[in-house]
């Protein structure tokens, strides 16, 4: 248990000092571009000069600069972000509230995206040269290269209400496609006509998303399966009479895991992209469709944190994931 | 091998020709092997058809990618006014700008492949020296930078990509093929950084230290050629993703201005209305299947080249 | 593995043997210092005299010894570590050096300032910064414990340049008020800097990386005056030394043609820069380790090799050195049996040939018996018996020997040999037996090899579970030497200790733990056993360069100190 812990002390620091290094980075980033920062963070309309001034007292732009980079780690840290001039809102809040959404969408994909690739690969990896195994590996590579946004278009043609398709065949069932629950509604709270309103916007959203990062899971699942099927110790276990369903649970499983909690670690990064366009396409109201809102009316001020809290998101869940592998093998060595 | 052994006989051969010599043999090799792989050539083919169709392009599509088939003033409806249906002059509709889509799709293979492929190169040979040196430093060095990578791939490509655009200035095709580049280049480092790790441990680099190498000798005589297989599969599949991504950047709107690719041609379907009712829904299909299966050769290709180039010793 | 020492004549072949895991694989690598060992020297070509006087050094108790003995492993020793102290000159070396530094700073840009006309403050400042930089780099970079290498000076000359231009950057973000308007991009804020005093700037360049290199230089020539024969001339010395691995498969690189795998050793050590020379030298040692002709083996690859062609491979890339020594681990035992024969006969050959030394490293004690001139054997690292290769397989000392030689095939049928199969196993090297290390499997311990109270306990215990200890139960071992018994309720102490002593002197020839037990006492309600002491049996040397540790084998008798009356 100790060595479980020391391990994760350290991989709890090296995920401090990432989140360090992205803060570090944000940092650099606004300062490296072309022109003065405060007039950055304010768009060119004349009657936001104000803000201008406002914006540079508050990072300090008149400082030096290593006065201004403790200014900078300060207020990240208190979570003083500035003001977000699309909305009027604190960023902070702004940024808070749609993470909450996206996190949901990102959530449920994956782990729909898991548990159906897991079964899909093992299948396949089990049916191996069968009908099963091509068709499944077919459509996964097939669906591997198709670009989200693309496959979300695709989905919305089919399936929104008011769609083509449900123009000519009335009984095809129509889904909401605007936003993450019905405005009608009035504002958000806990009860039963909010949240199933939001599962039905969610569910054409997470469906892309799934759809999208479905075939890597299941492709190298099935690879590394096959992997460890060929090897001897599954013979010998078949030998001793163990079943087909024995033996995938006691040996072919516990080996052929770990690499693909690894691989879920690294793919999160790409989920979270593939996330960014499925709002945009959506209009799901998550931190993607807010960060493509902020590029495209220069609201710097969100930007800026923007990067800061997606990378965040992306170092916890890796370390989320480093430690689930932990517990289910305590015998891989860590790097 | 005769002539190789007069040559030799005659001992005129350096080790840099006889390395040449026995380079070529190899390639000869593998090219046979792909020949006989039916995905590698399966996916060959798509590549070919699509290589194809950007090389000849300007010969091939009947207008120019952003060329307006007629003015304003004079169009038919319905056939070459903006956004109009397919039509038999038109195989897939006028775009709202008044360019014949068919032809865009044609052209875009261009910008989508050109982008892709050379911004592959970047990160690839980025994301290769840093995996090199990374994995076969070791040490602080390793350390720092393996920081580094896991900063930018934690923080959300695209957001990056996008400042980093921003910081370029206006987006041209260098610049594209910059930012990419340098946004892609981490899951590579990490790639070889791996398959590094592993070579360092093999009793031929313990042999090399033995006979006294120096280090910048072991790293490029024998640790590169023996992760060139897994550096090389490892590209052909970066390509498939700078393809993607390129267009996932145009179709955000972050496209070079006076040409067009894929991306944008979705962009411009979307805006123009493919998805209501009566419009034109082939404006947005069909560049994206040619996404699509641009992409899917690509993979075809490189997952049977992986198979090929690091024969894994268990037949399946 | 540990206190393991033995030397190699020249021209000779001698043989370590042993079981896999007793350490010989190690100290073939040890020796070629591919692993560093912790504690030892590694002499090479030491004189006699000199070894003499070095093995009386160590004995002896001589006030200066340790300092004339580092004198001779400076001399000699692989292991030479440079560990060097900062001593005094160095110190003041370093101080001279510095204070130099910052004369030269501050008075060449007095100097530029007052000299040349015109020229800004910044001048000056920049490149006495420069100049000083260049300086402290070159000469802290170059104490120990850096190792001195012809390399260091081109690399503190390029970390100069590097720190030359961080320099400005750090100076503009670190200092706005110096430059009044300075635009807010970096690239903007390096250009002002530059363009306020390229000349400076150019110079410095220019002069920094001089600087440092010329400081490195200097300190690195004194500091191998110093020098061991470690660093600097190990890479001579690998030359004369090479390792034939085991595993011919794994120990050739598969991307490298044959051509490749032999010519890099001439290649790495620039010993043949001519393309005709390697070649040539390339064929001649592939016809020499058996591979002819050479010209059809020259560009093939590994995987198009049979096994007893690889090893020959890894044998011509060894020759291509023309080396003196050669450490051969288990060369054959990954080889067919048939081929074994060629590649040992091949081996042989070479040594008349080539006049070279081996050290054969293997586990089958046959293959020393052919080949070896003196073999020593190894158990669980510690080498248990040492001598001619007639002393060793003739007349064995050690037990182990014994039993290793009982068990070698003979061809001839008539020839029964009664065999003597070890009990027990090898044990791992985590938990090595105290005393005599092969105690545990030993048909012939006795009471001082070793026993400890875990052993004796382990033995009483299934004494006691064979039913041969009735009225004992709870067997505990209390410390290091003694082991406690607790009697079943019931049962007078002194009853039950009798019967122990009695069932310990029934049993002591078949189970030998129960040698160890030195007294039984009862103490209280409980029985106390207390065990014999014992000690490592130290290497004894029973004739020249003959040496067997065993506590059976007797010392020849001491010269006995003079009795004062």
């Amino acid at each position: 248990m100790a060595r479980i812990l020391k391990v994760m002390v350290r991989k709890g620091v090296n995920a401090a000092i990432t989140i360090f290094g992205i803060i570090c980075l944000n940092y650099a980033l606004l300062r490296l571009m072309p022109g003065d920062p405060a007039l950055s963070l304010t768009p060119r309309d004349p009657k936001y000069q104000g803000l201008a001034e406002y914006n540079r007292e508050l990072f300090g732009f008149d400082k030096p600069p290593w006065e201004q980079f403790a200014i900078y780690l300060q207020r990240t840290v208190t979570l003083d972000w500035g003001v977000s001039y699309r909305l009027g809102l604190p960023v902070f809040d702004v940024l808070m509230r749609d993470l909450g959404w996206t996190l949901v969408l990102v959530g449920t994909s994956t782990v729909a995206t898991i548990i159906i690739g897991m079964v899909i690969g093992s299948i396949a990896a089990q049916k191996r040269g069968k009908p099963f195994d091509i068709l499944s590996t077919a459509t996964g590579i097939f669906l591997y290269g198709m670009p989200i946004f693309w496959l979300g278009f695709l989905l919305l043609a089919v399936f929104e209400k008011g769609s083509i398709v449900g123009h000519y065949f009335t009984w095809w069932p129509a889904l909401p496609s605007q936003g993450y629950y019905d405005d009608m509604l009035g504002p958000w709270s806990w009860d039963g006509a909010h949240l199933t309103s939001a599962a039905q916007h969610l569910i054409l959203p997470a469906l892309t998303l799934t759809l999208g990062t479905l075939a890597g899971i299941s492709l190298v699942m099935r690879s590394s399966l096959i992997d460890v099927m060929t090897e001897d110790f599954v013979t010998t276990a078949k030998a001793k009479g163990l079943s087909d369903r024995q033996v995938l649970r006691r040996h072919i499983l516990p080996s052929g895991l770990p690499p693909m909690v690894t691989l879920i670690a690294l793919d999160i990064a790409f989920v979270i992209g593939g996330a960014y366009q499925v709002e945009v396409v959506f209009n799901y109201y998550g931190i993607g469709w807010e960060t493509i809102q902020a590029i495209d009316n220069l609201d710097f001020p969100l930007l800026q944190f923007i990067i800061v809290v997606g990378g965040v998101a992306i170092v916890l869940a890796n370390l989320v994931s480093d430690f689930i592998l932990l517990l289910l093998d305590p015998r891989i060595k860590v790097t | 091998m005769g002539a190789t052994d007069a040559v030799v006989r005659s001992g005129v051969v350096s080790p840099f020709q006889a390395s040449l010599r026995v380079a070529l043999r190899r390639m000869q090799e593998v090219w046979a092997r792909i020949r006989h792989s039916r995905t590698a050539m399966v996916g060959l083919a798509i590549l070919v058809f699509f290589i194809g169709m950007a090389v000849f392009a300007p010969w091939v599509a009947p207008y120019g990618p952003i060329d307006r088939v007629a003015d304003t003033s004079n169009c038919v409806p319905g056939v070459t006014c903006p956004l109009s249906p397919p039509s038999a002059q038109h195989p897939l509709g006028i775009s709202e700008e008044g360019a014949d889509i068919y032809s865009q799709v044609i052209w875009g293979s261009q910008i989508s492949l050109i982008v892709g492929i050379f911004s592959a190169m970047v990160a690839s040979v980025l994301g290769t020296a840093v995996g090199l040196v990374s994995g076969y430093m070791g040490g602080w060095v390793d350390e720092v930078m393996m920081r580094f990578n896991d900063v930018v791939l934690s923080v959300p490509w695209l957001v990056l990509m996008i400042v980093v655009a921003a910081r370029i200035g206006t987006i041209d095709l260098l610049g594209l093929i910059l930012v990419i580049g340098l946004t892609g280049w981490s899951i590579t480092a990490r790639v070889i950084r791996a398959q590094v790790l592993s070579v360092k441990e093999r009793l031929f680099v313990e042999r090399a230290r033995m006979i006294g190498s120096s280090r910048s000798h072991i790293l490029m005589r024998h640790i590169f050629p023996n992760a060139f297989p897994l550096i090389f599969a490892n590209t052909i599949l970066t390509v498939a993703v700078s393809i993607l991504s390129e267009a996932v950047l145009a179709f955000l709107g972050l496209s070079i201005y006076n040409t067009v690719s894929w991306g944008k041609v979705i962009n411009q379907a979307i805006g123009g209305g493919a998805l209501v009712i009566g419009g034109n829904v082939w404006w947005l299909i069909v560049p994206g299947l040619c996404l699509v299966f641009l992409v899917f050769g690509f993979y075809l290709f490189g997952f049977a080249l992986d198979e090929i180039l690091n024969p894994r010793l268990r037949r399946r | 593995m540990d206190g393991v020492s033995f030397d190699v004549k020249r021209g000779e072949v001698f043989c370590l043997v042993g079981e896999s895991g007793c350490g010989k694989t190690t100290t073939g690598k040890a020796l070629l210092r591919l692993v560093d060992a912790t504690e030892g020297d590694v002499f090479f070509e030491l004189p006699t005299e000199e070894y003499r006087r070095y093995e009386e050094l160590r004995a002896g108790r001589a006030p200066d010894a340790a300092a004339r003995i580092d004198a001779i492993r400076r001399k000699y020793s692989f292991s030479w570590t440079e560990q060097l102290a900062w001593d005094t000159r160095q110190i003041l070396f370093w101080l001279g050096a510095v204070a130099a530094a910052f004369v030269l700073a501050v008075g060449l840009p007095a100097l530029a300032a007052a000299g040349i006309p015109g020229a800004l403050v910044n001048t000056g400042f920049i490149l006495g910064a420069s100049l000083l930089c260049g300086l402290l780099l070159g000469v802290i970079g170059s104490l120990p414990p850096t190792r001195p290498s012809a390399r260091t000076p081109t690399v503190l000359a390029l970390l100069s340049i590097l720190a030359f231009n961080l320099f400005p950057i750090v100076a503009a973000l670190g200092w706005p008020a110096t430059l009044p308007g300075a635009p807010f991009d970096a690239p903007g804020i390096w250009a002002t800097v530059w363009g306020a005093s390229s000349f400076a700037m150019l110079l410095g360049v220019i002069v920094a990386p001089i600087a440092a290199g010329a400081a490195s230089k200097i300190v690195l020539a004194r500091r191998r005056e110093t020098e061991g024969l470690l660093g600097v001339k190990m890479r001579t010395l690998r030359r004369r030394l090479h390792l034939i691995f085991q595993d011919p498969y794994e120990s050739l690189n598969p991307k490298q043609s044959v051509f490749e795998i032999v010519s890099e050793p001439l290649v790495v050590n620039k010993i043949a820069h001519d393309p005709e020379e390697i070649a040539a030298l390339v064929a001649r040692s592939l016809e020499d380790a058996g591979l002819r002709p050479a010209s059809e083996f020259v560009f093939r690859f590994p995987h198009e090799l049979s096994g007893g062609q690889r090893q020959r491979v890894s044998i011509a890339a060894a020759l291509a050195l023309e080396p003196d020594f050669i450490v051969a681990d288990e060369p054959v035992s990954m080889l067919d049996v048939s081929i074994r024969t060629e590649i040992l006969q091949l081996m042989m050959d070479l040594r008349e040939k080539r006049g070279l030394t081996y050290l054969f490293i293997t586990h089958d004690l046959g293959l020393a018996w052919i080949l070896a001139d003196r073999i020593a054997v190894m158990y669980l690292g510690k080498i248990v018996e040492q001598g001619t290769a007639e002393q060793v397989i003739s007349h064995p000392k050690h037990p182990y020997t014994q039993a290793l030689i009982s068990v070698v095939p003979s061809p001839d049928p008539r020839h029964l040999v009664k065999r003597t199969i070890l009990k027990g196993e090898r044990p791992d090297a985590v938990n090595i037996p105290g005393g005599c290390r092969f105690h545990p499997r030993c048909p012939v311990a006795f009471e001082r090899c070793g026993w400890s109270a875990d052993e004796v306990a382990e033995e009483l215990r299934s004494l006691s579970s064979g039913g041969r200890l009735l009225r004992i139960i709870g067997i505990e071992a209390q410390d290091s030497r003694t082991v406690t018994l607790q009697m079943a309720p019931g049962v007078s102490a002194g009853v039950a200790a009798a019967t122990l002593r009695q069932i310990v002197s029934e049993n002591r020839d078949s189970r030998l733990a129960l040698k160890g037990v030195a007294e039984i006492r009862e103490s209280g309600d409980a029985i106390q056993v207390t065990l014999q002491s014992w000690a490592e049996p130290p290497l004894i040397e029973l004739g020249p360069g003959n040496a067997v540790a065993c506590h059976l084998v007797t010392p020849p008798a001491e010269a006995v100190p003079a009795v004062t009356a």
